[in-house]
């Protein structure tokens, strides 16, 4: 007898209900948003750089709503939380973030107020990061510290990093790359963290 | 307003859009469908349609040092199947078994042995940590689009012995490959909705 797909079942996942209700997706976004924020937030230690990260991983979840198989909501969050490695992956990458999806789902991504940016640091207790992130930079190696502070600090490209330090492109990239792998490392970060920064 | 709330609106707006536009795409379809059968109703000649199978897959035979990249949970992805894709790269179907033990399957462009996808013409093997799709049932399949073609692919149970996919009327059977993986290419413009997959 034939097998047939249980496409047709009933789901209580959000993104399932999202496929035909666009209250249900907002509905998914309320339920994750902030754990994906504060996800980001902690990892590039930067706010607007994971608001921007939250924006497009929402985007991608709602372009790619209908391939999305699972039937519990652990499988829906494993499924958006997979999109968030993957756009922290590219960010670490590429050094800047993806917007692919906003873009071709017509999502404007609002700017952040100050006060916002305050309450998310203090949700993501990126306070708390401060004194053991100045330990573990101050442990890097001098190429890969100066490297990163070029990069994430002084918010310089990968051009302008690598004629700072005298080197390729491609050498400025993995300095900063293998300087922030170390970081998170020491910092204690899940390994997850350091499969998307590679 | 603030930002996170304006986003959240901004996605509800965009997902309407989608909505309305998948609604739109469904009656498109219903009435094309209707047209077709009432074409071969009225014994007009065939009916061509952008519908046209391309390959089948075909089981990797030797998969062994082959594996092309991790997912999630160091879980790595094999190579099971490859079909022509009518282009320059033929296409794959990669297997592997997730951390929460779903079994999942990942289809992209083949080079070599090595799944990934082209960009801007250039061939860029997949990056560790993308993943398939999966399911906790035995057998599941989902529908891409690679390189312009229309894809079905999936995984099978191991009791399945044959895998039939009827699109705009036309079946076409396979036997599943190994971790029972199969992959179907198909044309431009192939609808990726209303594809009727059996496990048999």
């Amino acid at each position: 007898m034939p097998v047939r797909l249980p496409f047709a079942r009933r789901s209580t996942c959000l993104l399932v209900q999202a496929q035909e209700d666009p209250d249900a997706f907002a509905a998914f976004y309320d339920a994750y948003a902030e754990r994906v924020l504060v996800f980001f937030t902690r990892r590039v230690l930067d706010v607007d750089v994971a608001f921007d990260l939250l924006s497009e991983t929402f985007a991608k979840a709602l372009e790619r709503r209908r391939q999305f198989r699972g039937s519990a909501p652990e499988q829906e969050q494993g499924w958006l939380f997979s999109i968030a490695r993957s756009e922290l992956s590219h960010y670490w990458r590429d050094g800047h973030v993806e917007r692919s999806a906003l873009a071709r789902m017509g999502v404007p991504v609002p700017g952040l107020t100050d006060p916002e940016i305050e309450r998310i640091e203090q949700l993501a207790g990126v306070g708390e990061l401060a004194a053991p992130l100045a330990d573990a930079m101050a442990a890097l190696p001098e190429d890969q510290r100066r490297a990163v502070e070029l990069r994430v600090i002084e918010e310089c490209g990968y051009s302008e990093v690598a004629l700072r330090l005298g080197v390729s492109e491609q050498t400025a990239r993995a300095r900063v790359s293998r300087g922030l792998r170390t970081l998170a490392r020491r910092l204690r970060e899940p390994a997850a963290l350091l499969e998307d920064a590679a | 307003m603030r930002a996170t709330d304006e986003l959240r609106e901004n996605l509800r707006e965009a997902a309407q859009r989608q909505v309305a536009a998948d609604r739109v795409r469904a009656r498109r379809r219903h009435r094309r469908a209707t047209g077709v059968i009432a074409l071969v109703l009225l014994g007009g000649a065939a009916v061509a349609t952008a519908a046209d199978l391309i390959s089948i897959g075909e089981p990797v035979e030797d998969p062994r040092g082959k594996s092309s990249y991790t997912v999630p949970g160091d879980a790595r992805v094999q190579l099971a199947v490859t079909a022509a894709s009518g282009g320059a790269l033929p296409f794959g179907v990669g297997i592997y078994t997730a951390g929460n033990g779903d079994r999942c399957a990942i289809a992209g462009q083949v080079r070599g042995t090595t799944l990934g996808a082209v960009e801007r013409g250039v061939f860029r093997p997949f990056a560790a940590g993308r993943t398939g799709s999966c399911d906790a049932t035995r057998s599941f399949f989902d529908t891409g689009t690679i390189a312009g073609r229309t894809v079905v692919f999936g995984r099978a149970a191991a009791a399945v012995r044959s895998v039939r996919v009827t699109v705009e009327g036309k079946p076409a059977s396979a036997r599943p490959g190994r971790g029972g993986a199969f992959l179907f290419v198909y044309d431009s413009g192939t609808p990726r909705e209303g594809i009727d997959v059996r496990f048999e």
